[in-house]
């Protein structure tokens, strides 16, 4: 840090100090050393906890002699730094905002940068390719004479092949290739029992499916979020009886389009688990529209054979079915069905929350142990749907005869 | 039975049956938003369709005008290619050319089954096959390179698997 600072310039100094002291604080010394390099994190954050304290006696400075800066300026008439000062805290945020600062910029997030590599062991990798979907327009409307590479036709072709034989056409040429990744045609993609590699994970980014299956599938917790954030259009999901821990990463989900959540017989998925996934945001992060995007057009969702429960109407915080029905969970409104089938905790006390859930027409409750199936004919009587009960405990809308 | 004058492309008219010509969704859609007089001498002019696929297209339309409508199209479900009909595997026994112009005008019109069964002809021709094979039926050149192409087939291998 100290180092640093002395290969600067002087007149950089009150500009580096701040952001400097922020990065630090904000915990990116994690980023710096691994722990078997101890003595180098201890290193660090003294160097920060150091730095923090000439940064207040750099300010302090500055605010009493206000000469300072000035005293800079004329030395240097270059200075590009500009001083804003909010009053409340007392404290300085410095901008720079000149012609000539870019490259210093840079300059100095270069040394940043070769400073953190430098103290990591961690080998930076680099992506080979970005990953994009496929491209939605095609300029291929140049007039070829051979029809066999025209989008329309080959796309609707390509329709009634399988995988495997869409594989085979990508490598006939670049044109296949493209068409052979249409998102029209893997509008649902499978992936049962599968071990996710990233090599699948960029391949369902391209082909952008609206409907995905990862049930029973090995799939971690970083792997889920890193897909469902560039899945813009992704209206399905299901993971069944994937690892908990993974289902939870969904809570940095944002996703407004989904409408189907398939966390069924994922094994310790419980209350908090449910809690994390469609409660309150924490994320604070600036540009998400916190809860009001969360799950908002979720309309079905399936927890069979998970050990939520109804704990809230004892508990003060809102847990389990209560949760769903309470605002601001957007499932109040949205719910169309709920599957609770094979869930040993739930009772019949969650039905009284369920009622809330205007738009629920479809509630299955089968081999759910503690709900009576007179407890679902009560629950169907009460709702406004002209709902009914079959196969013992699945409540849906009377089909018109 | 009141006839329709359909003008292909290229300015010819062919007389059809109303009932065959609503074989075709645009068609019929676009008689039902302009509200067709019967007694009205009107032509539908086709700018995309030449006369000879339209001609194809009728006869098409005339052989199948009493078929049940076909059932809506599951997305989930894997298209089988092998039931096409003996007098629809005679009617496109036609040059590659041909075919593909009549997906397109089946498309444009809006003719469910005779897209469906155009394209499961091509997907014959392709299913099974090698890329340099299908290469050699489509006519198409090779403008992959080698490492390229074995990186493509890398990445995607899990396709394969299912």
């Amino acid at each position: 840090m100290n180092r640093l600072l002395r290969n600067r310039p002087p007149h950089m100094r009150p500009t580096l100090v701040p952001r400097l002291h922020g990065l630090y604080q904000r915990g990116h010394a994690e980023l710096l050393g691994v722990p078997d390099k101890s003595s180098d994190m201890r290193r660090m954050s003294i160097s920060s906890d150091a730095s923090s304290a000439f940064d207040n006696k750099h300010h302090q400075e500055q605010m009493s002699d206000s000469g300072s800066e000035n005293e800079h300026k004329d030395n240097k008439d270059l200075l590009p730094i500009k001083k804003r000062r909010s009053s409340e805290s007392g404290e300085v945020e410095t901008k720079t905002a000149t012609i000539n600062d870019p490259p210093r910029k840079t300059a100095f997030r270069m040394q940043l940068a070769h400073q953190i590599a430098s103290n990591s062991t961690k080998v930076l990798k680099k992506p080979m390719v970005v990953v994009r979907p496929a491209p939605l327009m095609m300029m291929n409307i140049l007039p070829t004479n051979n029809l066999a590479l025209d989008k329309r036709c080959i796309l609707q072709v390509f329709k009634y092949l399988t995988p495997k034989d869409l594989l085979c056409c990508a490598l006939v040429c670049k044109t296949w290739a493209t068409f052979s990744i249409d998102p029209s045609l893997w509008k649902r993609m499978v992936f049962i029992r599968k071990h996710i590699l990233s090599d699948i994970l960029k391949g369902i980014v391209r082909r952008q499916p609206e409907n995905l299956n990862l049930d029973w599938c090995h799939i971690n917790k970083f792997q889920l979020p890193w897909l469902i954030q560039r899945l813009n259009h992704l209206k399905e999901l299901s993971l069944v009886s994937v690892n908990v821990k993974t289902a939870i990463s969904l809570r940095t989900n944002h996703s407004a389009v989904l409408q189907l959540l398939d966390l069924s017989f994922i094994s310790d998925f419980n209350d908090s688990a449910l809690r994390e996934i469609l409660g309150p945001n924490n994320d604070s992060r600036t540009g998400l529209a916190s809860e009001k995007n969360r799950f908002r057009n979720l309309k079905t969702l399936k927890l069979a054979g998970t050990d939520i429960t109804d704990i809230a109407i004892v508990t003060s915080h809102n847990a389990g079915i209560a949760q769903l029905t309470t605002k601001p969970a957007n499932t109040v409104a949205n719910l169309i069905s709920l599957d609770l089938s094979h869930s040993k905790l739930i009772t019949e006390l969650s039905l009284d929350h369920l009622s809330k859930c205007e738009k629920l027409v479809q509630l299955d409750c089968r081999h759910a142990l503690q709900i009576s199936t007179q407890a679902l004919i009560k629950f169907a009587a009460k709702s406004e749907h002209n709902l009914q009960v079959r196969d013992i405990k699945l409540v849906d809308v009377r089909q018109k005869v | 039975m009141p006839n329709i004058k359909l003008q292909s492309s290229d300015g010819e008219t062919f007389e059809v049956d109303v009932e065959i010509a609503k074989c075709s969704v645009t068609i019929k859609t676009m008689l039902e938003d302009l509200g067709m007089d019967d007694e009205e001498e009107e032509v539908v002019p086709l700018p995309n369709v030449n006369s000879a696929i339209l001609r194809k297209v009728i006869q098409w339309a005339t052989y199948h005008k009493d078929d049940p409508p076909p059932p809506e199209d599951d997305e989930n479900k894997e298209k089988r290619t092998d039931d096409i009909s003996s007098w629809d595997a005679d009617f496109l026994k036609v040059d590659q050319g041909t075919l593909f112009e009549l997906i397109l005008a089946a498309n444009y019109l809006d003719i469910k089954g005779l897209l469906d069964v155009t394209c499961k002809t091509v997907a014959n021709m392709i299913k099974g096959k090698a890329p340099e094979e299908i290469r050699k039926t489509f006519n198409i050149k090779n403008d992959f390179t080698a490492s390229k192409k074995s990186r493509f087939v890398e990445e995607n291998e899990w396709c394969e698997e299912k």
